[in-house]
């Protein structure tokens, strides 16, 4: 078997273990092995901090959008948490970002806990933000639109930002209310 | 997430790969077989197991053809009765649906406060069920992202009590060129291989989620009655 392969194997478990070992001071690893190790993913335990302050596991997921990240699994297998899986395919910069971006998030979640936004309207229940919604010619959220829309200064957030083209949605209700978008069979027929 | 590069994705779409119709004379398809067989003999050397079936088109299919072929064997010897299947709470949902579908029973093992299957429920349920125990599905390494110290003794309960275990291959990332299910007790296994390598999604196709098993089990995984290469999948053992 391939050396290349083994490699493969062995980045994917260091750098989850990197993740999980840089970010548990932040966000709690919910599992890890006899050797306080844990595979090639982590689950980042936010139930805690979503009893004390109202932060959910989905308010971090969206506010990674924000942040520029697709976010990480979310509420499996574990309701109320994220599972982290980098594999082999994120460079030491990349892993490093996430870490950054999870570290301010985490400083982001102290601030609705010391009370300086209220827990009905800050950077991480708002998020993810629209360009229409930073754009607008209204503004009345007790945070700053950089604040909102460039959290973390650091590349991509020059013109290379992700912006994503909707804010929150109500996952819930989307999966409970389906809409079929097909043609009506009548546009089909000849 | 695994980065499924475009670089990765072209090959597909290369008229010498996509354009074969599926029924080709198989002397027109000799690269096809040669591919086929070098992908399965590969598949053999890292997972341990014996012989590998490329039918299913997505891991949720391979688990529904391992399952399938764990209660062809029991029948094969006369357990037709064997149709339990454990699971622990913490399986992704897809296991148990599988269980539903190839016709077992599901019977949920508890997890401990570690996150490992805990191994005195799944002893108890193993022993509670020992005369109609078909088969124990577990991901290895476990979906709480830790490598189950307990997975040696759990193969031996299962297979005491007359189980087969059925190693779900969706974490076979963190396994390959270090261990083989095949080796550590797992009597057969599906592939995801968009997390293993960087195939595409077989939700949207064109994806495989090859199942492989040990040679007890090789004779009843999916073939084709068209295919000669198919005709006898026992005879097809690499190691």
């Amino acid at each position: 078997m391939g050396d290349a392969l083994v490699e493969a194997t062995a980045t994917a478990i260091l750098s989850a273990n990197y993740v999980a070992r840089r970010i548990q001071e932040h966000f709690p690893v919910l599992y890890s092995g006899a050797a306080g190790l844990v595979a090639h993913e982590c689950i980042l335990d936010l139930r805690g901090i979503t009893r004390e302050t109202g932060v959910t596991a989905e308010d971090v997921a969206k506010r990674l959008i924000d942040y520029g990240f697709h976010a990480p699994t979310l509420s499996f297998p574990v309701a109320g948490t994220l599972m982290v899986e980098p594999t082999e395919s994120e460079s030491l910069a990349e892993l490093d970002r996430f870490c950054e971006a999870m570290t301010l998030i985490s400083s982001e979640i102290g601030r609705v806990a010391d009370g300086t936004w209220p827990r009905d309207d800050n950077p991480l229940c708002n998020a993810p933000h629209t360009a229409e919604v930073i754009g607008g010619d209204t503004w009345d959220h007790p945070y700053p639109r950089r604040v909102a829309g460039w959290p973390m200064d650091a590349p991509p957030h020059g013109p290379a930002k992700y912006w994503p083209p909707v804010g929150r949605i109500d996952g819930g209700y989307g999966d409970r209310n389906l809409v079929c978008s097909c043609p009506p069979v009548d546009e089909l027929a000849h | 997430m695994k980065l499924n590069a475009a670089t990765e994705m072209i090959p597909i779409t290369w008229p010498a790969f996509s354009d074969i119709h599926p029924f080709a004379p198989v002397e027109q398809a000799q690269g096809y077989v040669e591919l086929l067989g070098e992908l399965e003999a590969a598949l053999c050397r890292i997972t341990g197991y014996d012989a590998v079936s490329l039918q299913p088109n997505a891991g949720s299919q391979g688990e529904l053809a391992g399952l399938l072929a764990i209660s062809r064997y029991h029948a094969s010897r006369g357990d037709q009765e064997r149709n339990v299947c454990l699971i622990p709470d913490s399986a992704h949902g897809t296991n148990a649906a599988s269980a539903v579908m190839a016709g077992m029973r599901v019977v949920v093992v508890a997890t401990d406060d570690a996150g490992n299957v805990d191994l005195v429920d799944l002893r108890n349920k193993a022993t509670e069920h020992s005369g109609e125990l078909a088969a124990a599905m577990v991901t290895y390494p476990s979906t709480h992202g830790v490598f189950e110290e307990g997975i040696g003794e759990l193969s031996r309960i299962v297979h005491d009590n007359g189980g087969q275990l059925y190693v779900d291959g969706a974490n076979l990332n963190a396994l390959v060129g270090v261990a083989k299910p095949g080796w550590f007790g797992g009597d057969v296994s599906h592939l995801n291989l968009h997390k293993t390598f960087c195939i595409p999604h077989g939700g949207g196709g064109p994806g495989v989620g090859p199942v492989a098993a040990r040679s007890h089990l090789a004779p009843f995984l999916p073939g084709h009655r068209f295919s000669p290469r198919d005709s006898g999948a026992a005879d097809r053992h690499h190691r």
